[in-house]
């Protein structure tokens, strides 16, 4: 669109006068050169049309993440309750693995999430069926009682033991999850030694 | 002494690390083009290079200050800055790429006191290289909050605790490195785009005409980049 205007030789910055539109945006317009106007009527209308749309797009964005924010405060009183009972009802000492993520994934983490729940299914095959080692996969950014419980700074694994009254009383953070999550040995080893060392 | 040297390596290759993990790419392409469109002489390309590497320095720098003088835990700062930045990011990304496309035009005057300098700004708003340093820092992802929230910090508090090291380098110096070198990949790349650009020019003996392309380019990419974010992280659509 721009470069258009300046084929008729004038400097950009010389040819454009400020038309302030409905959304209070203010387009350029040309001026002033002997540029033929049916091209610029429609670099005119064309960046009005591309303006509008995104402002409209941004008005939609904004007031639907303001929308969701509140909405989230809501439910997480509920679901901080919702925590507290869903502890309490184990009747055995467990060892959960958390594999912590954010609501936006990325590729390494959901690398580390598959490579985490295969050293488990391979190396405690019986102790995930008897229920002793859970493997659980949860958005801390939608529970945040959790993430400040494990002191969370990004995704990340967590190995931890709770008695039989639901009672957290020890967990690591693996964080060298990331450092080994190209190298699949020591990988399998670092999350191995981990949950082996939390085992009954 | 060597451990000095060993503890600056270390914060450089983590700097470098935070740079070029595949999650910041997006922000780190729009960073390269903004750098680059200002590329009608070699003093602008570099004193943008400057300000958007000082916002990313005095960002970290100051995230890594507010933790060290304990005024906030270092995994509640970055929970923060993960589930709020990027969703502010999107917004700014699409208004930066207008702007560049002049369908939204800003008068801005920037005083500067040397003559020369106020050129320079008008030939594209280089201030705001300082300010995209700034945002593009704390919009963190998973791989770049990992290393500087659960990397870099935990050794600058441990070190200065050890007090082996004078306190000033620990809590002051190694952000600003870390910080440096996390801007060094995008900077070197914005150079060197530049630099083809000027032979391309050269051979065929027509200065500037490449800028108003560069300019046009970086704002499809910001708005196509904002858009990315808006759908991923305020909808949740991707």
């Amino acid at each position: 669109m721009i470069d258009k205007k300046n084929q008729c030789g004038c400097k950009a910055e010389e040819q454009k006068s400020t038309n302030v539109d409905s959304c209070g945006c203010s387009t350029p317009t040309p001026s002033g050169c002997g540029c033929s106007s049916a091209t610029t009527k429609t670099n005119n209308s064309t960046s009005k049309f591309i303006s509008l749309i995104l402002a409209l797009f941004l008005t939609f964005v904004i007031s639907y993440s303001l929308g969701k924010k509140s909405a989230k405060n809501k439910l997480a009183q509920n679901k901080a309750n919702f925590t507290a009972i869903e502890n309490k009802i184990k009747q055995q000492p467990q060892t959960i693995v958390y594999y912590f993520h954010a609501t936006k994934r990325c590729m390494s983490c959901n690398l580390i999430e598959k490579t985490t729940k295969e050293v488990l299914e391979e190396k405690f095959t019986t102790q995930l069926k008897n229920g002793e080692i859970v493997f659980k996969s949860i958005n801390f950014q939608k529970k945040p009682e959790l993430a400040k419980q494990f002191e969370l700074v990004s995704s990340v694994v967590v190995v931890s033991q709770y008695d039989k009254n639901g009672k957290l009383t020890k967990f690591d953070r693996l964080d060298d999850v990331w450092k080994l999550k190209s190298d699949s040995k020591k990988f399998t080893k670092y999350i191995t030694a981990h949950v082996k060392s939390y085992c009954f | 002494m060597i451990s000095l040297i060993n503890i600056i390596i270390v914060v450089i290759s983590m700097g470098i690390l935070t740079a070029i993990s595949p999650c910041p790419l997006a922000t780190n392409i729009a960073a390269i083009s903004y750098i680059s469109q200002n590329n009608s002489s070699h003093k602008t390309t570099l004193l943008a290079s400057i300000l958007y590497s000082t916002g990313r320095t005095l960002t970290y720098l100051l995230l890594s200050l507010i933790i060290t003088f304990g005024m906030l835990k270092s995994a509640t700062l970055s929970r923060f800055l993960q589930e709020h930045m990027n969703e502010f990011l999107g917004p700014v990304l699409i208004f930066i790429g207008l702007v560049l496309l002049k369908l939204i035009q800003l008068n801005l005057q920037l005083k500067f006191k040397g003559h020369k300098l106020q050129e320079y700004a008008k030939n594209g708003n280089i201030a705001a290289a300082f300010l995209i340093g700034v945002i593009f820092t704390l919009s963190f992802c998973p791989v770049s909050a990992t290393i500087f929230f659960g990397g870099l910090i935990p050794m600058i508090l441990k070190e200065v605790q050890a007090a082996e090291n004078p306190q000033f380098f620990t809590q002051y110096l190694l952000p600003v490195i870390y910080g440096i070198s996390s801007s060094l990949p995008v900077i070197l790349f914005a150079l060197l785009i530049v630099f083809v650009t000027k032979k391309v020019d050269k051979f065929f003996d027509k200065v500037v005409a490449f800028e108003k392309y560069f300019r046009m380019i970086s704002g499809i990419i910001f708005i196509m980049v904002g858009l990315y974010y808006c759908l991923n992280y305020n909808l949740e659509l991707l």
